[in-house]
């Protein structure tokens, strides 16, 4: 009796990578997507009227923001620009995913975390844990039931 | 039964090298606006139920270390206080805190010059 085996291992490897690449990077853009839908409440300007100083000088109207988020809560939209910023990437060679702003949205770092004379507004890490189960879920399967 | 930031100002309070660099007193919980220079906060970040059973419940939560200072006092009270807490675990509070593990730490200046660190520890905890 004879048995013939064929060893498939390197293919194997890689089709572990690329599901589990497959997972991680669907994970990351899970995060992405809720971290920027966590900053997407509005709190829309209003315009309000100045009284001139100056005759024909300045102004005449301004905008306020009449319903800025509290402290605890994550930050409300304004212009949009924080949320833009909210970027993410995903190295497939190291087999990672990060989510993140830009330096130029650094300060939805500084709301993040907060700092000495602002109460922090947590928008990426309440998210995370928020959405543990799922993103855990996601990265161990992909998705696909 | 103690809540988490309790057991954690107690642990702290017990600590004579921490205390010595900021005071007990100084070690809140929410904010302090008020204090002076150099001061940490103890927050938490959230909690996950890992077990649930008829009897013990194990608890799995994120507490946020902050300390505002000095760049020099920051560094020695961030090492300190990861000496201090990375896997550390208290048998004789109620609940139990089965170990204390270091997620995450930065530090950055702000406008002042105000150096604020920052160390995430995930605590797993189980009710009595």
């Amino acid at each position: 009796m004879a048995i013939e085996l064929t060893w498939r291992g390197k293919e194997f490897e890689q089709h572990l990578r690329n599901a589990t690449a497959k997972g991680l990077q669907r994970a990351t853009l899970f995060l992405h997507t809720e971290a920027r839908r966590a900053v997407s409440s509005p709190n829309s300007g209003v315009r309000v009227p100045v009284k001139r100083k100056v005759k024909g000088g300045n102004k005449r109207s301004r905008t306020i923001y009449p319903n800025p988020s509290k402290p605890g809560e994550p930050p409300k939209k304004r212009t949009g620009f924080g949320q833009r910023n909210v970027v993410m990437e995903f190295d497939k060679a190291a087999m990672a995913g990060r989510v993140g702003v830009t330096a130029n949205g650094m300060y939805m770092f500084y709301l993040e975390i907060g700092t000495r004379r602002i109460a922090r507004r947590p928008w990426l890490m309440a998210t995370l844990l928020k959405h543990q189960a799922t993103i855990g879920k996601l990265a161990a399967t992909g998705g696909d039931e | 039964m103690k809540s988490i930031e309790q057991i954690i100002q107690d642990a702290y309070a017990a600590n004579s090298y921490l205390t010595s660099l900021v005071p007990s007193a100084k070690f809140v919980t929410g904010t302090a606006k008020s204090l002076e220079l150099p001061y940490i906060t103890l927050s938490r970040e959230g909690s996950t139920p890992s077990v649930r059973s008829n009897s013990n419940r194990v608890d799995r939560t994120v507490m946020r270390f902050q300390f505002w200072g000095s760049h020099s006092v920051g560094t020695t009270v961030r090492d300190m206080l990861i000496q201090a807490f990375d896997n550390w675990g208290d048998d004789s509070s109620n609940p139990r805190v089965v170990m204390m593990r270091k997620a995450n730490d930065l530090a950055i200046e702000e406008d002042d010059g105000t150096w604020q660190f920052l160390i995430d520890f995930e605590v797993v905890t189980q009710e009595r």
